[in-house]
């Protein structure tokens, strides 16, 4: 075939061109460090080294989210702690203000630095952060979380909690509501709440109590009442010895009729409508009247040392002592020398005890001994000590309580004198229901710190699984884009070889030229 | 006799010298452009006949032949015209190739930075430097999305101007070609060879065309040649050069077309045209730069509209509702320059997540039928508007169309959903306090609460849920369920043709067509599309949904009050949902009304009081911000399958295999040429080393021939000095 002189050129220079491309081709490669340098190198990896580079950058995200996590979370952390510390003073103190040993002077010193324990605590509460958000508002950050408004504390905040993201489909609370952490605590045993009434005049002490089977359990208001033990039946007899009078029949509580009936009437003939009749005038009298187990019981409706007077009385008898009646008290009453009985009860040291519930129905009762279980409904208490009669102690479903009122309630506790059994028992009651809220204050804050470490835990492992991920992704990335240098090396060598081999050859070929031989 | 010899030697002393000039003629033209090498033919001078046989009478010069061969100079104009397509074509796409590779313009880096930011605001949200971190990346942002449109439309206009001087280019060769016609055509085909000068030039002057464009060529007997483009269209006809122009779009003013006039009319030619600069050009334009501009373009509308969407849900540190954080560019359409009617159509999106990167076409058909046909697959959608305008479609890949009514049959709108789309974004807040990183609601559990159970700070349902109507047996009530968070929203409406439905935002209405819905008839709006199930049973009929940002009664306060036994519960304040009293508790499932959902867990005691209420002062809240965030990997494109980052991907994978397998075309038509070239070189091409041994050969034959006068003069001379 012929070649033309022109192309012959023309192919030599194309193939020195052709070779430079490529010689500069792997120069930029090699420059770069590259080996996609534009996505036409390779259009599938380029893709793939931008979703790598968004993982990566992404992940880093994550990983300053992490920090940030970890920063909030070691500051609930340490108020945690703190918090959790003040609680355990506090219960010491407490422990120490409820025993006998202490004197009235000890037991104020106690309450002066509870009080301190107080401020505390309040200032844990409203922590802020080095943003100045505070911690435990839950989203209302930038609202000071407890207040106080008179003797109460409110909560300003919500119960928003803040989450981060610290990995794809991953988030992590970085923060608690500070009514949970520090509000809603339940008083009491948790389920309910037992409390000695703030008139009792006996030395009786309650205690906390517990559920002893959670599916009998009714949750409601109950007193433990010790009442008056009479010897009252349900029957109520007349002797009309002549059948000539209206015989006439007047039970006085306290001064106060609260039933009058006579011989052509139907009196009351049982102990439960004896009781609804006396406790008609309740309000009146200031005396409530209980019917169980075959018995009537009297107590007042608030207790206080003030006897219970029963007074009955026979009128309309013309015939003296032949006219008879015979009392719901027992009393033998006639028309001539006993027209009227009274008796008195007065306060003395219980002997039997009853549980009503809210609508004065009687739960349980029984004869009381120091320290008995007393158990109705799926719960039980216990009281120990003296009760004097017509003390009571309620019992009522827990109500949920801060922390801060928890305290002041027990600043208030010890700052009451004792000056006998009866205000010790006092004191040994209100101690002992500040004890349980503590306890479940600590408990609270306790769990929360928990989560709050679990939390800082699970930081840490997400932390190392991100950071392979990150490395990963790196290596992949790398391998994907990156230039294998020793290959490209080989390859620039080869490129120049051949560039000089055309370059040469072609210097050669165009100096070959017939007319240099004419 | 001596006279013969030298008129032989006289003969072959002209051959030889004519010989030896166009030897000569071919070395000098060894570099001149399109010369074709010329040899002299040689041959016997008739002989004399006679008794003892034919007595020759020299040389003489046959005729002086242009080495060329047609066939072979048509393959290297294909390959030429193909070769140029590629490499235009390869020029363009790796221009954008680099823009969209690069670490420094490239969109990874800005939507990355972005949702950082948003990271960042979650983390801390109510810090003012946070936020206005977010909102400084938004802007450079936005920058980069319009830095690309800027980039894209620049390209475009190179076409346009390139365009433009391709075609003066053709015009002038072509005006050339039509004048060698002429020329040609008066010297006649004179010698075999006919006038080489001029065919070569003509030669060339086709070669330089099939650069601009593929070309196909006839000959006429006369010498001339005829020059086709496209599918037929004429450019040179004997000595009549036809003139291309560079028209605008009928659909787009600063687009530019091919035209090529015929009698009066001027026709668009574009996609008849292919190969050289005008084929590679309009090829890429069609092929890479409008489906970059469109894919970037959706990107950003994606971008936008979502973002948008969420932030409306929330609230912003001042406690108002989220506005709009980004401006998102509407559909454009264009009308068909040529329209007769008066129709006006304008195009709204409904879905950003079924948006093509395809533009479309819109023709009116006649009896108010009209056809919308994607452009990218030629898929087309019928619509009938039945003769009510304004006439507004249900949502077709995304879009809605309002039309306006008024149009002539074969009138036609151009529709590009996307195109704008990076162009028209920008910010639309600038206080660093406006960005909603809140949630718009906040539940609470009441602290007088004895029983266990706790409750979700609440979500907001946003328009983009999936909803489901489904109608009750006997079908005259519906229940409506959000399918995105399974909550029910009601139950047992009372079924109106007709009347509005309204939850989560969206508002739409459910009607009789022809026959009313029937049991177990479902109707569903995904991402605000409305569509009823193709299997149902009735002839129930959903209209679109108008979509507003949030419930009317989203921020309500509203009131959750378990009953005794605490196994339901009844809710109070103004509600959208049903019902309210009475609604069974099923333990951490969520509860839906007014726009948000919570859920309830654990056990409640009876009494139990649960709100949600607006969340005001929340500062710290980043539930919002956290759900923006999510957008980035959210998979909300190509019906849920492509997140933003794939989407980007895609279209750098795309430009960069277009790129670079318009750099193979590019090689393999180099090749391909350089073969046709060396075709038609070995044929017409000058060798000087031939030439060199031609120069000798035909040399020595001079001088033989020379020899040969001399010898004539000779034989004279001895024949003279005889008769001295």
């Amino acid at each position: 075939m012929r070649i033309s002189t022109n192309l012959m050129q023309q192919l030599g220079v194309n193939a020195i061109l052709d070779q430079q491309t490529q010689l500069s081709k792997t120069e930029q490669q090699l420059a770069t460090g590259l080996r996609i340098v534009t996505p036409a190198d390779d259009p599938a990896g380029a893709s793939r080294v931008l979703s790598l580079t968004q993982a990566s950058g992404i992940t880093g995200q994550y990983q300053n989210n992490i920090t940030a996590a970890r920063n909030s979370l070691t500051l609930e952390n340490s108020s945690l702690t703190s918090v959790v510390d003040l609680l355990q003073r506090a219960n010491e103190l407490a422990l120490q203000g409820n025993s006998g040993t202490v004197n009235n002077q000890g037991r104020a010193s106690i309450a002066l630095e509870v009080q301190q324990l107080l401020q505390q605590a309040k200032g844990l509460a409203n922590t802020k952060d080095s943003n100045g958000a505070y911690i435990f508002a839950g989203y209302k950050s930038g609202t000071q979380p407890y207040t106080q408004s008179g003797s109460s504390y409110v909560y300003n905040g919500d119960s928003g909690q803040r989450m981060m993201q610290i990995s794809d489909g991953r988030q992590i609370a970085v923060s608690d509501s500070g009514y949970n952490v520090f509000g809603g605590i339940n008083n009491g045993n948790g389920t309910f709440a037992a409390a000695a009434d703030a008139s009792n005049t006996g030395s009786g002490v309650i205690d906390a109590g517990s559920v002893t089977d959670s599916a009998s359990y009714v949750s409601g208001n109950y007193n433990v009442v010790f009442p008056q033990d009479t010897a009252a039946t349900g029957t109520l007899a007349f002797n009309d010895a002549n059948n000539n009078d209206t015989l006439t029949y007047t039970l006085n509580i306290n001064g106060t009729t609260v039933y009058t009936v006579n011989n052509s009437g139907s009196p009351i003939n049982s102990l439960s409508g004896l009781a609804t009749q006396i406790n008609a005038s309740e309000s009146t009298t200031g005396v409530h009247a209980y019917a169980t187990g075959g018995k009537l019981y009297l107590a007042n409706s608030t207790p206080g040392s003030n006897p219970i007077t029963v007074t009955e009385q026979l009128s309309g008898a013309s015939d003296g002592n032949s006219d008879t009646a015979t009392g719901y008290f027992g009393s033998a009453l006639n028309g001539g020398s006993n027209t009227s009985s009274t008796i008195t009860y007065s306060p003395q040291a219980a002997t039997s005890y009853l549980v009503e519930d809210a609508s004065n129905n009687v739960v349980t009762s029984g004869a009381y001994q120091s320290g008995n279980e007393i158990a109705f409904n799926g719960m039980q208490v216990s009281v120990s000590g003296a009760p004097q009669t017509s003390d009571r102690f309620t019992i009522g479903p827990s109500t949920s309580q801060d922390i801060f009122t928890t305290l002041q309630n027990l600043a208030d506790a010890l700052n009451q004198g004792v000056t006998d059994n009866a205000s010790q028992a006092k004191l040994n009651n209100s101690i002992n229901g500040v004890l349980s809220s503590l306890d479940a204050s600590l408990n609270n804050v306790i769990n929360y710190n928990a989560q709050v470490g679990s939390r800082l835990n699970a930081l840490d492992s997400q932390e190392s699984v991100n950071t392979n991920l990150i490395q990963l992704l790196a290596q992949t990335k790398s391998q994907t884009q990156d230039l294998d240098y020793a290959s490209a090396a080989s390859k620039m060598n080869q490129q120049l070889v051949a560039l000089q081999a055309a370059q040469q050859s072609f210097v050669k070929i165009q100096n070959l030229s017939l007319f240099n031989f004419l | 006799m001596s006279g013969d010899i030298l008129n032989v030697g006289t003969s072959a002393l002209l051959a030889f010298q004519q010989s030896l000039n166009t030897t000569g003629n071919n070395i000098s033209n060894v570099n001149t452009d399109g010369y074709s090498r010329e040899r002299v033919n040689l041959a016997t001078q008739p002989a004399l006949n006679t008794s003892i046989g034919a007595i020759g009478n020299g040389v003489q010069i046959s005729d002086i032949q242009r080495l060329y061969d047609n066939l072979i100079g048509v393959r290297v104009n294909d390959a030429t015209a193909s070769q140029n397509q590629a490499s235009t074509y390869n020029g363009v796409a790796s221009q954008l190739d680099s823009l969209l590779g690069s670490s420094d313009t490239g969109l990874s880096p800005a939507i990355l930075s972005f949702f950082n930011d948003l990271q960042g605001v979650a983390n801390n949200p109510s810090s003012t430097s946070d936020r206005q971190t977010l909102l400084s990346d938004a802007q450079a942002l936005t920058g980069q999305f319009n830095f690309f449109s800027n980039q894209l439309s620049g390209m475009q206009s190179n076409v346009n101007g390139e365009l433009s001087s391709t075609v003066t280019d053709i015009n002038s060769l072509a005006t050339g070609i039509a004048d060698l016609n002429r020329q040609i055509a008066s010297i006649g085909t004179t010698g075999p060879g006919g006038p080489s000068d001029l065919l070569d030039k003509r030669d060339l002057l086709i070669q330089q065309l099939s650069k601009d464009v593929a070309v196909s060529t006839v000959r006429q007997s006369d010498g001339s040649v005829n020059v086709f483009i496209g599918s037929g269209q004429s450019l040179v006809v004997g000595t009549q050069a036809q003139k291309l122009s560079v028209v605008p779009s009928q659909y787009d003013p600063q687009r530019s077309e091919i035209g090529y006039a015929s009698g009066t009319t001027t026709t668009v030619i574009s996609e008849q045209l292919s190969g050289g600069k005008l084929g590679g050009l309009l090829q890429v334009r069609n092929e890479v730069l409008d489906p970059a501009q469109n894919a970037i373009g959706r990107l950003s509308i994606s971008l936008a509209s979502d973002f948008n969407t969420q932030h409306k849900l929330g609230v912003d540190l001042n406690g108002n509702a989220g506005k709009d954080f980004f401006t998102v560019a509407s559909p454009r359409v264009l009308d068909n320059s040529n329209n007769t009617g008066t129709d006006t159509v304008s195009a709204s999106i409904v879905n950003s997540g079924d948006l093509t990167i395809s533009d479309y076409r819109l023709t009116y058909t006649g009896s108010n039928a009209y056809t919308l046909t994607r452009l990218s697959d030629n898929q087309t959608f019928s619509i009938n508007t039945g003769g009510t305008y304004p006439y507004t479609t249900n949502a077709i890949d995304g879009i809605s169309l309002n039309i306006a009514g008024g149009a002539a049959v074969n009138d036609s709108f151009l529709i590009q959903p996307t195109r704008n789309g990076a162009n028209d974004i920008s910010l639309s807040i600038s206080n660093p306090a406006e960005v909603a990183a809140a949630a718009a609601v906040t539940a609470q559990a009441a602290t007088a609460n004895t029983g266990s159970a706790g409750i979700t700070p609440g979500t907001v349902n946003s328009p983009n849920d999936n909803l489901s109507v489904v109608f009750n047996n006997p079908p005259t009530s519906y229940d409506v369920t959000d399918s995105t968070t399974g909550a029910t929203l009601a139950t047992g409406l009372t079924y109106t043709s007709g009347s509005n439905i309204s939850f989560n935002g969206l508002t739409f209405a459910i009607s009789d067509g022809g026959t009313a819905p029937a049991a177990g008839d479902s109707f569903t709006v995904n991402r605000g599309v409305t569509a009823a199930d193709s299997a149902n049973a009735g002839g129930g009929l959903i209209g679109p949904a108008a979509v507003s940002a949030t419930d009317p009664n989203l921020t309500d306060p509203v009131t959750i009050t378990f009953n005794n036994p605490p196994t339901s519960f009844n809710v109070t304040g103004s509600t959208t949902g049903t019902p309210v009293t009475n609604v069974p508790y099923t333990d951490g499932a969520p509860i839906s009304f007014n726009g948000w959902t919570v859920a309830i867990s654990g056990t409640p005691a009876a009494g139990d009081t649960f709100t949600v209420k607006p969340n005001t002062t929340g500062v710290g809240d980043n539930r919002n911000a956290l759900l923006l965030a999510g957008i980035q990997t959210n998979k909300s494109l190509d019906g849920g399958s492509t997140s933003l980052q794939d989407a980007y991907g895609q279209l750098v994978t795309d430009v960069g295999t277009k790129t670079h397998q318009s750099d193979l075309t590019q090689q393999a038509q180099t090749a391909v040429l350089n073969q046709a070239q060396t075709d038609l070189q070995s044929v017409s091409g000058v060798n000087l080393d031939e030439e060199a041994a031609n120069l000798v050969r035909y040399q020595q034959a001079y001088q033989a021939a020379a020899k040969l006068i001399s010898v004539s003069k000779n034989l004279f001379d001895t024949l003279l000095s005889t008769f001295q």
